[in-house]
């Protein structure tokens, strides 16, 4: 096991290296620099000379990507010109929001995902497998922003079960602790700041995590209908095991092995989607954070965050090819 | 191969398809070239256009298009806040959601499949270099990529059709790449492309070739799947503004702009772009995963597909309702057909054969059968018709004898060797009786029909008094499952009072039996040797000291050795605990060895059945003569194999079955069913055969349908 980690572990340098030197490069190709095209038009041309200098624009390419490589390692993630916090404060300051919101909306995708794919799975080819499979495919095929949008005119605005936006509602938020509004409250004890962060989260939650369920679904319903088919469920039924216990214990675990896996990429595409829903409930995310950065041409805001994504991105991929070690024997060795 | 032989390659799997797969896959094309016609006709057919504001473009005076007014005849999905006609701009938007779905997918063939040739080509760091990339970008959220890219060429150059196409197609690269790639490695390997080069062949050529029609293969499934998610990210990207500008009509942005008039109970200039979204976006999927359905052989439906099965057993009236009472529920668990004799489960007496039960055999034991089969059919549905694989087969197994199945691949043997423990694909049926003798007098000991028994019934044999032993070790155990807890679970179903320390006991001694060392014993499967594996499967099959084991080809794929250690292993269970035991092999060296008597069966059919000397010393059907020939001798050095195929179960000829490839075969084997003399549990255990040229053999009328009548 622990062999396994460490060459894991090394496995992460190339990529994190490439993914670095791809958003460098993404965002070196476009003409003009930042600065001119944040504020060229309203400081003078010697400012915007020694603006530019302090922001080491005047050095070589190569000077700079070794800086930029340096600094998202050691985590600068440089400074925006838009905004007079770091760029790593503006993450600090709006990740905790869409973290928490993609947990939750990950505990819906794979809660109602992972229960009706295995169903469908079971039941192949009857009407609940149908009606099961439709379901998947329509969840997955609304955008994310319709059904977040269609939630809010008619749950919230008519009928005022939930609010429109935003994490808490009027002075409800916690004393910051970790920025995660529901563990915060929890930590100072603060019940009304827990009702209303919850009471926020369902919906941007449910329509998010709605929409990738679809995905768990066809997933886990595919798995099934393989493991359920596999040899050693087959050597089970011969010694007599119960068809309850075939399907949970055999049948579904292993099921259950390449969903770890899926879930880590689900991830990934759900802090990704996360940026709509944001839009939609005006959620103080990291996702608005690099909208507004995007709006005003900020490529060093731009820059920073995505590279914070890459980031996370390559961490996710390591934490799910760890929990599919500890899960399954057979990648230990 | 012909253009005839390629469309029927190619349509086949859709034909073993389940009617679901079938009709989803319709339903899925059906919207798709619904919204081609509205994307390509859509625009010239609708009243107005979709940057129509006027109400006649060529006349200023006649006034501009309400806005945001209600749908209505002459707006059927009203207007929006710009004054567009929303039924027009829904139109506009599937021409547009096409056009960037064709161009991204464009895009993306032409970027990932030259570098996916030129990695599996080249190999080596810049194959390593492109991997890690695509595995990078792979990983990367899509829509981030993509609003990252629609930004950046939103600055480079003017922002339209072919930015947003180019930032959506990116996304799909690694995809492409990859499956390119791996074709092309595993092309390289190919002795093909040897064999092309040394013709003068360019092996460039030879592989882009192979690579190409591999990858034709694949790519409906990828675009299919692709193309929805397209439709997806376009529309994100327009909601967040960085998609197709406007005033050109796109869903996702027409929906942004939209939000505006949520809150003031305009719901028609939200819904109708949506909804167009949801439709062409499920229509696409389900196209997608309708082909993976069909073409992806792990996912195909084996035995789900075709007519239902009727339970045609001899003497009996059809009875559907039998064979549908199991039907479609794609239960992996026994499907039954309820006997007409009498109420499941109960105990009756053995059917009698027309010598009467309980003549003492000739040959050996007086001790009723441990196993006794009647009229055993096994069938299973195919697009063809229905299939018995097993088709009026009568056994009996005496207690501690073994017996011999032998025949060629598909001859039964296999299905006859699940049969026994009625252990039933979904969609297969078993009809007849097999009875397995009283083991004591306890309530789960009693005689007992398998055919006719009731699931938990069926439960409580298997693995406790009726055990199969399967080949393919390495498959059988449960990878995620120690060694032990695969035991445990058995004894936990059979022995609920066994204590914890009694059944380690237990586990530890019977592994200890097969060689396997304690210390083992709560290791992973896949920590064994397939030999290993092997005994492991051995000693779960009787660790509950079974009447009975059914042995499927269990020393196919092990060595000599390790065979030989089976192979004692089982015959002391017999001599010792006197263990029934069936051999299902294809190897007559290993029946000759072990077992008492041998059952030879073709197509279906006990043709010959007798003690294991006098079968193979003087083989009374031409089939065990034939197959007794084609083992390697060691006395002649020439090796006779039997000519032809066995027939196709689904419409098996009248007749004798052999008669197509027998080489003393005369004008009556095609008219009659030989019958096998005597017949199996009249009690006399002589040599028996099916053949006209043994005696007694009665002739009995054929039919056309090959079902035999009495």
């Amino acid at each position: 096991m622990r062999r396994y980690l460490v060459s894991r572990i090394a496995m992460t340098v190339p990529m994190l290296f490439i993914l670095l030197t791809v958003v460098f490069l993404m965002l070196r190709v476009i003409p003009g620099d930042p600065i001119a095209a944040t504020v060229g038009d309203r400081v003078s041309s010697d400012e915007l000379e020694a603006r530019r200098q302090a922001a080491g624009l005047n050095d070589p390419l190569i000077v700079q990507y070794g800086r930029y490589l340096l600094g998202a390692v050691t985590g600068d993630f440089g400074n925006p010109v838009t905004d007079r916090r770091s760029t790593v404060q503006v993450i600090a300051d709006t990740f905790p929001a869409s973290f928490e919101l993609v947990l939750v909306a990950m505990l819906v995708a794979v809660g109602f995902g992972v229960a009706i794919g295995a169903i469908a799975g079971r039941l192949r080819d009857t009407p609940i497998d149908v009606a099961g499979r439709l379901f998947g495919i329509m969840s997955y095929a609304a955008p994310v922003f319709w059904v977040a949008l269609i939630a809010q005119l008619y749950l919230s605005v008519g009928l005022g079960w939930f609010p429109t936006g935003g994490r808490v509602s009027g002075f409800d938020a916690p004393s910051n602790v970790t920025g995660f509004y529901v563990l915060d409250s929890l930590l100072t004890w603060d019940m009304a700041a827990l009702r209303s962060s919850l009471h926020h989260l369902i919906l941007p939650g449910f329509t998010l995590g709605l929409v990738f369920g679809g995905i768990f679904l066809r997933f886990v319903r595919v798995n099934m209908l393989q493991t359920l088919r596999a040899d050693y469920v087959e050597a089970a039924h011969a010694r007599g095991v119960s068809e309850r216990l075939v399907v949970f214990r055999h049948a579904f675990k292993n099921a259950m092995v390449p969903v770890v896996t899926i879930a880590g990429l689900q991830f990934a595409l759900l802090l990704g989607n996360s940026i709509l829903t944001e839009r939609v409930f005006s959620w103080p995310g990291l996702g608005n954070a690099l909208l507004s950065f995007l709006g005003a041409r900020d490529y060093v805001g731009v820059q920073g965050i995505i590279t914070f994504y890459a980031v996370v991105v390559v961490a996710i991929s390591l934490i799910i090819d760890i929990a599919n070690a500890v899960i399954d024997p057979r990648i230990r060795h | 191969m012909s253009a005839r032989a390629r469309l029927s390659r190619t349509v086949a799997p859709f034909r073993s398809a389940t009617r679901t797969a079938k009709v989803l896959i319709v339903i899925g094309l059906l919207i798709t070239f619904g919204f081609v016609l509205v994307a390509t006709i859509g625009p010239t057919v609708a009243p107005y256009e979709a940057t129509q504001y006027q109400v006649d473009p060529e006349d200023p005076a006649a006034g501009q298009l309400p806005r945001l007014e209600e749908p209505s005849d002459d707006h059927l999905m009203g207007t929006n806040r710009d004054g567009f006609d929303v039924l027009a701009r829904v139109i506009g938007g599937a021409r547009v959601a096409m056009v960037v779905v064709l161009v991204s997918t464009l895009i993306a063939l032409l970027i990932g499949v030259p570098l996916g040739l030129l990695s599996g080509y080249r190999g080596g760091r810049l194959d390593r270099i492109l991997v890690t990339t695509m595995d990078a970008l792979y990983t990367f959220p899509s829509l981030l990529l993509a609003i990252v890219v629609a930004f950046l060429f939103g600055e480079l150059f003017t922002p339209g059709v072919a930015s947003a196409a180019s930032a959506v197609g990116i996304v799909y690269i690694p995809q492409y790449y990859r499956v390119v790639r791996n074709h092309t490695l595993s092309v390289k390997q190919e002795p093909f492309v040897e064999g092309a080069r040394s013709l003068g062949a360019k092996e460039r050529t030879v592989i882009s070739r192979y690579v190409f029609f591999n990858v034709v293969q694949s790519v409906p499934v990828i675009f299919t799947l692709n193309a929805a998610d397209a439709v997806l990210t376009l529309a994100s990207l327009g909601f967040l503004g960085y998609g197709v500008p406007p005033p050109a009509p796109e869903w996702g942005f027409d929906i942004q702009q939209a939000t505006q008039d949520i809150t003031s109970g305009v719901w028609w200039t939200t819904m109708w772009p949506g909804i167009a979204i949801i439709l062409l976006v499920t229509g696409f999927t389900l196209v997608g995963e309708g082909l993976n359905d069909v073409v992806n052989p792990l996912l195909r439906a084996r035995g789900l597909a075709g007519p239902k099965l009727r339970d045609v057993r001899r003497g009996a009236l059809a009875r559907p309702d039998a064979a549908e009472a199991d039907d479609d529920t794609g239960s992996a668990s026994t499907p039954r057909a309820e006997d007409p004799a009498g109420d499941p489960g109960a105990e009756r007496p053995p059917t009698d054969g027309p010598a009467g039960a309980g003549t003492p055999g000739s040959s050996v034991t007086a001790a009723p059968p441990v196993l006794r089969v009647n009229d055993l059919r096994v069938g299973y549905r195919t697009p063809e018709g229905p299939l018995w694989a097993v088709d009026g087969v009568d056994l009996e197994v005496a207690p501690g004898e073994a017996l011999g199945l032998v025949g060629e691949s598909g001859c039964g043997k296999s299905s006859l060797s699940r049969a026994l423990l009625n252990l039933m694909p979904p969609g297969g049926l078993v009809t007849g009786q097999i009875t397995l003798a009283a083991r004591g007098d306890g309530p789960g000991e009693r005689e007992l029909d398998l055919v006719g028994a009731s699931r938990s019934e069926l439960r409580s044999v298997r693995g406790n008094r009726a055990s199969l032993v399967f080949q393919e070790p390495m498959t059988r155990l449960d990878p995620l499952m120690r060694v032990s807890d695969h035991f445990r679970e058995a004894i936990r179903a059979h022995r609920p009072d066994m204590s914890k320390h009694e059944a380690r006991e237990l586990i530890e001694g019977s592994l200890a039996q097969m060689g396997i060392p304690r210390t083992r014993v709560d290791n992973f499967p896949h920590e064994f040797s397939g030999g290993m594996r092997q005994r492991i499967m051995l000693a779960l099959g009787i660790v509950l000291q079974p009447q009975l084991v059914v042995a499927d080809e269990p020393t196919t794929s092990l060595d000599v050795i390790v065979e030989a250690q089976i192979l004692d292993i089982l015959d002391e269970l017999r001599r010792d605990a006197g263990v029934s035991l069936v051999m299902v092999t294809h190897n007559l060296g290993i029946v000759a060895e072990t077992c008492d008597r041998v059952a030879v069966m073709y197509a279906g059919r006990i043709v010959e059945i007798g003690p294991v000397e006098q079968v193979f010393n003087a083989p009374a059907h031409p089939y065990t003569q034939g197959l007794l020939a084609s083992t390697i001798s060691l006395e002649t050095t020439d090796l006779h194999s039997i000519g032809g195929s066995p027939p196709d179960l689904t419409s098996p000829p009248p007749g004798c079955r052999f008669a197509a490839r027998c080489p003393a075969v005369m004008d009556r084997c095609t008219e009659v069913v030989p019958r096998l003399t005597p017949p199996e549990g009249s009690g006399r255990r002589d040599h028996g055969a099916a053949c006209l040229l043994h005696p007694g053999s009665d002739p009995e009328p054929a039919t056309a349908s090959g079902q035999d009548v009495t």
